[in-house]
């Protein structure tokens, strides 16, 4: 009888750590899709930057800008950060394995009805002069200010390098 | 029916040897690479990360891999350090049997002090390395390593450089290069080209080149 107890008290932790593993799991699915943005017709998915390796001065953000219209858009500038004191809108090439890395000084243009992706070794949101180091469990807030659909408060998901946005805890192997 | 025997006694032997020879000829091209390897010889004096010198007496000691980057550079130098710590671990073992450097292209900004306190974040084993303009510019060339500074306006400027590892052999050799494919892989590149094989193994072609 005694044995007979255990087992359903036994049973019925599994069952209660079971439900409460699926409810974290559910919460963070969630999160992940309040991870994306919307402003008009420019849709902004998970933005994410690494943590930066101890005492770095810049660091990169990343994501994918979908422009649903049919005509095409820019973001212009991104503004309201307050972890750097400075930020702008890159295009980095790799060519004859040389690495080069300029301001779009005119902004990023998404072309109607597509899609870029901001990703390593390609586009980049650059923060210069970091006054704090990006960090784990912390987000780091942007405004995204587009020509035609305007301005988007977003925030950055600090993520480690191993991160891949389409493979969430992507491992190197 | 002269001519038909002529033919096969004088002509078709000729023919024959030729061909065999040739083809020997063929063969022998085809298998024996020319070494195009050149060795590393430069009296450049720098430093590492911990304050000793950093010469050529160094490359001597082991193979290496050296990557040519700078510590205000957002993207691929922190994912190449990344990438090496992962590859390092990978390598188990066979690790310490390689040295590890992170050269700057940027020694205005990078100190040993500043390289020390960036590569304390990856993996332990990559040296840090720095010194003057002149004495780094050997090295580069020495590796055909492109390193232009580009200016941003108002202060503000970035670094081209190349973005791959360099493969240094235990005679100094460069045999090869590594670099970024994709998100997060690595190729190898010998001296003749892309290595390819059925699964791109890195660490395979790693150890093959720098004779593990």
């Amino acid at each position: 009888m005694k044995k007979f107890f255990t087992i359903i008290i036994l049973l019925l932790f599994s069952t209660s750590s079971f439900s409460s593993s699926y409810h974290s799991n559910g919460h963070k699915k969630n999160k992940e899709m309040d991870h994306d943005y919307k402003i008009g017709k420019i849709e902004i998915e998970k933005p994410y930057t690494f943590f930066t390796p101890n005492g770095a001065k810049v660091s990169a953000g990343y994501m994918k800008v979908e422009n649903d219209s049919n005509r095409d858009d820019v973001l212009q500038s991104v503004s309201n950060v307050s972890f750097a004191d400075k930020v702008e809108i890159h295009e980095m090439t790799i060519e004859n394995q040389v690495m080069k890395m300029r301001p779009l000084k005119k902004g990023l243009v998404i072309k109607a009805d597509s899609e870029v992706y901001l990703k390593p070794s390609g586009y980049h949101i650059m923060f210069i002069g970091l006054k704090e180091q990006i960090s784990k469990g912390k987000e780091y807030k942007a405004t995204l200010n587009f020509k035609n659909a305007g301005s988007v408060d977003i925030f950055f998901k600090a993520v480690n390098r191993n991160y891949h946005p389409d493979k969430n805890h992507h491992k190197h192997h | 029916m002269i001519t038909k025997h002529i033919l096969l006694k004088r002509i078709l032997p000729s023919i024959l040897i030729t061909t065999v020879v040739l083809v020997f000829i063929g063969y022998n091209f085809a298998n024996k690479k020319p070494d195009t390897a050149q060795q590393i010889q430069v009296n450049f004096n720098l430093e590492d990360m911990n304050g000793n010198q950093f010469n050529q007496k160094h490359l001597e000691q082991k193979p290496s891999l050296l990557f040519f980057g700078f510590t205000h550079c957002p993207d691929v130098c922190p994912a190449s350090l990344q990438l090496l710590t992962n590859l390092i671990e990978d390598l188990g073992p066979d690790a310490d049997k390689i040295n590890y450097y992170f050269v700057t292209a940027d020694p205005e900004r990078d100190t040993t002090k500043i390289l020390k306190q960036y590569l304390s974040s990856f993996d332990q084993r990559i040296l840090g390395i720095t010194g003057k303009q002149d004495e780094l510019k050997k090295l580069y060339n020495a590796l055909d390593i492109y390193i232009q500074k580009v200016d941003l306006g108002k202060g503000n400027y970035t670094i081209d450089h190349t973005a791959s590892f360099m493969m240094i052999n235990k005679d100094t050799k460069k045999v090869g290069t590594m670099m970024h494919e994709g998100f997060s892989k690595f190729i190898v590149i010998d001296n003749y080209g892309k290595i390819q094989t059925p699964k791109n193994d890195v660490i395979k072609n790693l150890k093959k080149l720098l004779k593990l």
